[in-house]
């Protein structure tokens, strides 16, 4: 990339993908922040009982599925940023690394679902659990959802390999421009749910 | 593979990670074992600002909202300032607001 260009890069505004994913993205934002602010009101109002439920939960599930999900994020943005480049070589590769890391975090979910629902522990034992249940289920549906962005964003990646390799196939500027957008959109969704979690673990796990 | 290594996002990720093993070694009952009731909800929100400013940083950095225009940054960190400090305020004074 020439200096000229790179000075553009860095001082032009951008929006990291599709308008529509934003509105989309910070749609969601919003919800699971009343999410998030609805569980501390009650928590409030009935401390006992949340921090007994609490003191039950394995920290380290929560803390393991955090460096997952950062790892994750990682990755992709490693995947976009070669994606950018004239000659994708590692794309494929980065975005594989961050598939298996949110199969990680699936992996350490279900292990934890699978122990507290054999330990008779359900959405009816209490209100914490009721919110755990549905805060961890929403978010693991995002993940599921996010897996499948992923696997789009992976075939993406490797026909730019494809590309590069072979000369004869050109795209033009604005389909280039088009796709790259579409994988902005992927990356941004998969990040916020990276983020959503960032700020349920403390919440859920760690506050006494 | 080095230069990859050296990039911003990647300096990113470490301090993501330092900051989460932070929270994680807090958040364990050695950290809040003193008996004084109101260390314990100080160690809980120092928690919770330290997940607002990784959440920060991740819509800074992963997310690149960094790069994009002014109205994105405003809403992103509008949603972090209102979301954090309404969970900070009710977690404090939330039985207060109830008893009104």
């Amino acid at each position: 990339m020439s200096e000229a260009s790179e000075y553009v890069k860095k001082t032009k505004p951008h929006v990291p993908g599709e308008v529509g994913i934003w509105v989309f993205i910070l749609g969601d934002m919003v919800i699971f922040g009343l999410f998030f602010i609805v569980f501390i009101y009650n928590r409030g109002l009935n401390s006992d009982v949340y921090f007994q439920s609490q003191a039950t939960l394995n920290q380290n599930y929560g803390a393991i599925n955090t460096l997952f999900l950062l790892a994750s994020s990682w990755f992709v943005a490693m995947g976009v940023d070669d994606m950018r480049r004239k000659v994708v070589r590692l794309a494929p590769l980065f975005f594989t690394l961050a598939m298996l890391c949110g199969l990680g975090f699936g992996v350490v979910k279900i292990i934890e679902y699978r122990e507290k629902i054999s330990a008779g522990i359900t959405l009816t034992t209490n209100d914490f659990y009721m919110y755990y249940y549905i805060f961890t289920g929403l978010h693991f549906l995002h993940v599921l959802i996010g897996m499948g962005v992923l696997v789009f964003l992976w075939l993406k990646a490797r026909a730019a390999v494809q590309r590069s390799a072979d000369t004869s196939i050109t795209k033009k500027e604005n389909e280039k421009e088009n796709e790259m957008m579409l994988i902005e959109s992927g990356a941004s969704y998969w990040h916020m749910v990276d983020l959503l979690w960032i700020v349920l673990f403390p919440l859920l796990y760690l506050m006494k | 593979m080095m230069h990859q290594l050296l990039k911003p996002v990647s300096a990113t990720w470490l301090f993501l990670m330092l900051a989460t093993s932070l929270s994680w070694w807090l958040g364990q009952d050695q950290a809040f074992s003193s008996d004084i009731s109101s260390d314990y909800r100080i160690v809980s929100s120092g928690l919770m600002l330290i997940a607002f400013i990784k959440a920060r940083i991740v819509i800074r950095y992963f997310m690149e909202v960094r790069e994009a225009p002014l109205a994105l940054k405003l809403v992103c960190d509008t949603w972090l300032v209102l979301v954090c400090g309404a969970i900070i305020y009710l977690y404090w004074f939330g039985s207060a607001v109830s008893a009104i």
